[in-house]
């Protein structure tokens, strides 16, 4: 037998980086301030703009154009009419002001990524040859600003797919913009540090954005570190990893330490859109609920002289004395969650059990003869079948659906005991019920949940004061109310305690699950 | 010591050291991931190396199981197929099979196809039949019925598949699998079929590379896809499945050791519960996308409370192949 070496990084023992590190004063003022704003949008679950901001900062700081607008585009921001402080708070407002004042810095003073490039290229190059790898979107802008250099004697060829790495032959540098990262934020696919054809890697990074070298391992030794519970330390992987710091100030001098060591492909990462920050209310009973920083909830006040019931925003319960607060826990009737989707239903049961009922081979044949214009017709009729919770899923275009429904009159009419017009107007109302499938299925009910949440905290103070004057007559356990006229179980839960850095999916939260479950989502 | 050449490729290779490696294998149902960075024949004289191991071993054949595959065919056929109105919709018509059940069964020597009529599961017999046509001495159509019985079955095949036994009772390649095993191969073996062990790939272009693949041993030239019995033999030893359609992967029936020739393969397969119970062995080599190489670290981490390193074999695996301890990792599934 053979000793066993862990023989990692194969291809990669003696690999040079030279990191050259980007700091900039104007550059941080703006990252920082698009990270306070990303933060906010999040916890007020703006998150079509979140996305979009997201987008922008990533493709800017790769780029090596002078104009920085491109952070706020397709933002509501980008429009100087738009009253932000008004929609959108103060401090976003501040923030979008920080970015525009340090865009224009960014159009004084040049862009330190590509002043950085100019620099590294025209000062010291190391080699003669270098294969540049960015994504295909930067190519153009990138091309216009290295053919500015005028560069004699080095030769630099862009590639932007896997593809064109494949076809060259060894070569000595390979340069690329951002962070080495082992997820899809990564500048530079790990297939090409998998399979290394070079033998220095020049990479031009802004300050705080961390490189995670795991890329670099064969896909073998990969296996066996997520198998085995000892880490690699990243000085392992790489010989030598060369630091040149490159600092550009513009007219004024860096003044926050702190703001520098943002890493957004980090904390960005981290932003999983799906679900949202939130705070952990440790119960009784091993229990525990999630809240949104900024959601509102109902809780009750147990002091010792008198009861209070309170509607709060979960950050402002944190602040108050935990050992005597109870959390109010109810069901929302579903008429409040989904109000107008429940209603009516009865069309689509109707077409779609007889449509299951239909000899798909010979009335996929009859479709066609009725110019039904639809793609893949055997999938769809699969799909219309189907009941869905939210859309009746139906053809798209009125004219497909019509002819769906007009090839099966027979049964139709049979089963509905109509004749031929009164089919046409059932069929105009089956109609009329799927687009309002759809309209719904957009605009939810959280509106109606808020609603009664309102009410539902009216009632409990309602029922303090009548019934439980002191809390030695407090039910500890529950109670019901009449809401709206209907019954409504309250459910009650001392908090032991409170605990923030949390990332919970959306539907978890508000809901009382077990402190197994609970732990997962730290 | 025997050597095994690939020639058809630029550069003469030899690969013994696979073949041997399937030659010799224990089974014990590991997951076995071999990473061959630059070469992508490897998965091809591997499972070679393994088929010729079962001709060594006699009952390595599909004797047993070969009544009840005719006779739950035709049972499929009968019950689910013949009314079907779906044509041949597995999703729609949730009957639980992938394709759809044959009619015709054959028999050998015979050019006849008959059709499945009937099946008695008491006494285990499927009766099968075909129309005469009419002629002069009997001017009307007649039907004429066959029954299939259990142990007399073994010239009976369903139509398409290959069947149990060769049609002359003569192995062909005989004399080069004789020298692949060392003159152990078992000559019975040679002429009948035998469907544990699986080819998973999701390369059509490999399949079709290997068919012309042609290696050379002791001075003996052959091609390799007559070898794995690939190219339509009569007899098949080996089950090439593709990873490329559902139906592909999803009628292969329970192998004892699967191959996988990419990760595509192995991540589509994952979920298949006939496939629990196999040795698997994963090839794959550097032209793996980032995509799927993420998706089994995945896999791998999210079941990691089930896996556990070989260190023994993994070891023993880079000694015998000569692959650095970076490109093999062998896993004990529990």
């Amino acid at each position: 037998m053979i000793p066993l070496n862990t023989d990692l990084f194969k291809n990669n023992k003696d690999l040079d980086i030279i990191e050259v590190e980007i700091a900039s004063n104007y550059v941080s003022k703006i990252r920082s301030s698009v990270f306070r704003i990303l933060s906010i949008l999040l916890e007020n679950e703006y998150l079509d703009i979140a996305k979009q901001l997201r987008r922008n900062i990533f493709y800017t700081l790769k780029a090596s154009q002078e104009n920085w607008k491109s952070i706020l585009v397709n933002t509501p921001f980008e429009h100087p009419e738009v009253k932000i402080s008004r929609v959108y708070g103060e401090d976003i407002e501040e923030a979008v002001n920080e970015i525009n004042v340090n865009i224009d810095q960014v159009a004084v003073f040049g862009n330190p990524m590509s002043i950085a490039i100019k620099d590294f290229f025209i000062q010291n190059p190391v080699n003669k040859f270098y294969v540049l790898y960015i994504e295909s979107r930067l190519k153009t802008e990138l091309e216009v600003l290295i053919n500015s250099f005028r560069l004699v004697d080095i030769d630099i060829k862009i590639i932007t797919k896997i593809s064109e790495y494949k076809e060259l032959n060894e070569f000595h540098t390979l340069v690329f913009i951002g962070s080495i990262r082992a997820d899809d934020y990564t500048s530079i696919p790990s297939y090409i540090l998998r399979n290394t054809k070079f033998f220095q890697i020049v990479q031009f990074k802004w300050v705080g954005q961390k490189n995670d070298y795991t890329p670099f391992i064969t896909p073998i030794s990969r296996l066996r570190l997520l198998l085995s519970d000892d880490g690699v330390a990243d000085k392992d992987i790489i010989k030598r990893v060369i630091k040149k710091p490159f600092v550009l100030n513009g007219d004024f001098l860096l003044s926050n330490k702190n703001q520098d060591n943002i890493d957004e492909y980090e904390l960005y990462n981290k932003f999983n859109l799906d679900s949202s920050p939130a705070l952990s209310f440790e119960l009784s009973a091993e229990k525990v609920v999630f809240y949104s920083p900024n959601s509102k909830l109902i809780c009750i006040l147990n002091e010792p002289n008198e009861l209070t019931v309170h509607y709060l925003k979960a950050v402002q319960v944190a602040d108050l004395d935990t050992s005597n607060i109870f959390i109010v826990s109810f069901d929302v009737p579903n008429k409040y969650l989904n109000e107008r989707d429940i209603g009516s239903r009865e069309y689509q049961e109707i077409w779609k059990n007889v449509l299951s009922d239909q000899d798909f081979s010979s009335f996929q044949g009859a479709l066609e003869r009725s110019n039904i214009s639809v793609k893949n017709l055997k999938i769809c009729l699969d799909d219309w079948c189907t009941f869905s919770e939210s859309v009746v899923k139906a053809p798209q275009d009125k004219s497909n659906f019509i002819i769906l429904l007009k090839c099966m009159n027979a049964d139709l009419m049979s089963y509905l005991d109509v004749d031929s017009d009164g089919l046409n107007s059932w069929i105009e109302d089956a109609w009329q019920e799927v687009l309002i499938s759809r309209g719904e299925a957009i605009s939810g009910g959280l509106q109606h949940s808020f609603e009664y949440e309102e009410s539902v905290y009216k009632a409990i103070e309602k029922f303090i004061e009548t019934n439980c004057t002191t809390s030695s007559s407090w039910p500890n356990e529950g109670f019901s109310l009449n809401v709206d006229s209907e019954r409504c179980e309250i459910k009650l839960y001392q908090l032991n305690s409170i605990e923030f850095g949390y990332d919970v999916p959306k539907k978890i939260l508000k809901q009382i699950i077990s402190v197994q479950e609970s732990s997962s989502y730290r | 010591m025997k050597i095994i050449k690939i020639l058809s490729v630029a550069k003469e290779k030899d690969l013994s050291r696979f073949f041997e490696l399937g030659l010799n294998w224990t089974d014990s149902r590991c997951l076995n991931f071999i990473y061959t960075p630059d070469e992508k024949l490897v998965a091809g004289i591997f499972t070679l190396g393994l088929l010729c191991r079962d001709l060594c071993i006699e009952s390595k054949n599909d004797k047993n199981l070969h009544f009840n595959k005719l006779l739950n065919n035709a049972k499929d056929y009968l019950e689910k197929c013949k009314s079907c109105k779906y044509i041949c919709q597995p999703d729609l018509a949730k009957c639980g099979r992938f394709e759809q059940a044959q009619s015709q069964y054959k028999k050998i020597g015979e050019a006849k196809n008959y059709t499945v009529t009937a099946i008695d599961l008491i006494d285990r017999t499927i009766t099968v039949g075909f129309t005469k046509k009419p002629t002069k001495k009997t001017p009307y159509e007649n039907e004429t019925y066959r029954t299939i019985i259990e142990g007399y079955s073994d010239e009976w095949h369903i139509h398409g598949m290959p069947s149990l036994i060769q049609h002359e009772r003569k192995p062909a390649l005989g004399e080069i699998y004789k020298e692949l095993t060392n003159e152990k191969a078992i000559k019975a073996n040679l002429g009948e079929s035998y469907s544990q062990i699986s080819f998973v790939t999701s390369n059509l272009q490999e399949l079709k590379k290997f068919n012309e693949l042609e290696i050379e041993i002791n001075g003996k030239q052959e091609l390799m896809g007559k070898l794995l019995t690939l190219s339509n033999e009569s007899v098949s030893r080996l089950n090439s499945i593709t990873a490329i359609s559902r139906r592909g992967i999803e009628s292969a029936h329970q192998p004892k050791n699967i191959i996988f020739s990419d990760l595509y393969s192995f991540l589509k397969s994952i979920h298949i519960d006939r496939f629990r119970g196999a040795e698997k062995f994963i090839f794959f080599n550097s032209t793996e996308s980032d995509t799927k190489l993420s998706e089994l670290y995945e896999y791998i981490s999210s079941n990691r409370d089930w896996l556990t390193i070989n260190e023994k074999n993994t070891q023993m695996i880079t000694f015998c192949t000569g692959l650095g301890s970076a490109d093999v990792i062998i896993l004990n599934e529990t």
